[in-house]
């Protein structure tokens, strides 16, 4: 639940009183989600923790999308 | 002629990349035979269109120039300790069920190449694929640099580096 808070939180923080459609917000934290959640796994890849196959299962993806979205952010494609 | 398990980051590096208009895969699914496991012709099948990379392993699957195997053991009790993906695991599997029957798992992944490794099963990368292709005289030496360059920033520079030295210079473990 404190968790929930926080988001709560961060969205009244960051909107305010701006009126913005509940879509365009959980669009936005998925998005932001997605983006950490990479980042994280990326960091596993890099050191050679994890494998990319292991990076593409754990984001939903498959091997082929997660070289590409490695690449499109200029990230290594390889952990050698 | 070579039998080979290909895991998808190989497969991906040999399907992105092009020579004199030709994938890379199809120069070396012409000297070789390559076999993928299930989760990994899965992952080809189901990016639909998206991706005009995966058509060309689709073709060499449909002209039977790329097997699909699955492979009969699937509990990864060992392997799912590891982080790796489903289709890495079972390209071990199958190298495992398979062995005698094919020469090499070629996999370009650091943890796979590890485990790989530790369980004493044959591997190389797609490099050293390309290196041995020459050794055995599959593949003439301006073909394999051509191919060496044309991949050249899938990998960090030593590596490019030394595959280049090893086919001028005919020995692995040359230094300078």
């Amino acid at each position: 639940m404190s968790e929930m808070k926080d988001v709560l939180e961060l969205i009244q923080e960051k909107y305010g009183e701006k009126k913005v459609g509940k879509s365009e917000i959980v669009r936005e934290f998925v998005v932001r989600g997605f983006e950490q959640k990479l980042m994280q796994l990326y960091e596993d890849f890099k050191s050679g923790e994890c494998s990319l196959g292991y990076l593409a299962e754990q984001l939903g993806i498959s091997t082929w999308e997660a070289y590409d979205i490695l690449k499109k952010r200029g990230l290594r494609t390889t952990n050698l | 002629m070579l039998k080979l398990i290909f895991d998808a980051n190989a497969l991906i590096t040999s399907c992105k990349f092009y020579l004199r208009g030709i994938p890379v895969i199809k120069h070396v699914a012409d000297r070789c035979r390559i076999i993928i496991s299930h989760p990994v012709n899965k992952e080809i099948i189901s990016s639909g269109e998206r991706y005009s990379n995966t058509l060309v392993a689709k073709e060499l699957i449909r002209d039977g120039k790329i097997k699909v195997k699955r492979a009969l053991f699937q509990n990864y009790d060992v392997l799912d300790r590891y982080k790796l993906g489903n289709g890495e695991k079972e390209s071990i599997g199958l190298a495992v069920e398979m062995a005698g029957k094919v020469d090499f798992i070629v996999t370009d992944d650091r943890l796979a190449y590890i485990v790989i490794d530790r369980m004493h099963i044959k591997k190389m990368l797609f490099l050293d694929l390309i290196v041995e292709l020459v050794e055995r005289n599959l593949m003439n030496l301006e073909l394999a640099k051509s191919i060496v360059n044309e991949i050249e920033s899938r990998y960090p520079e030593g590596f490019i580096y030394h595959t280049l030295k090893i086919l001028d210079r005919g020995d692995r473990k040359c230094l300078k």
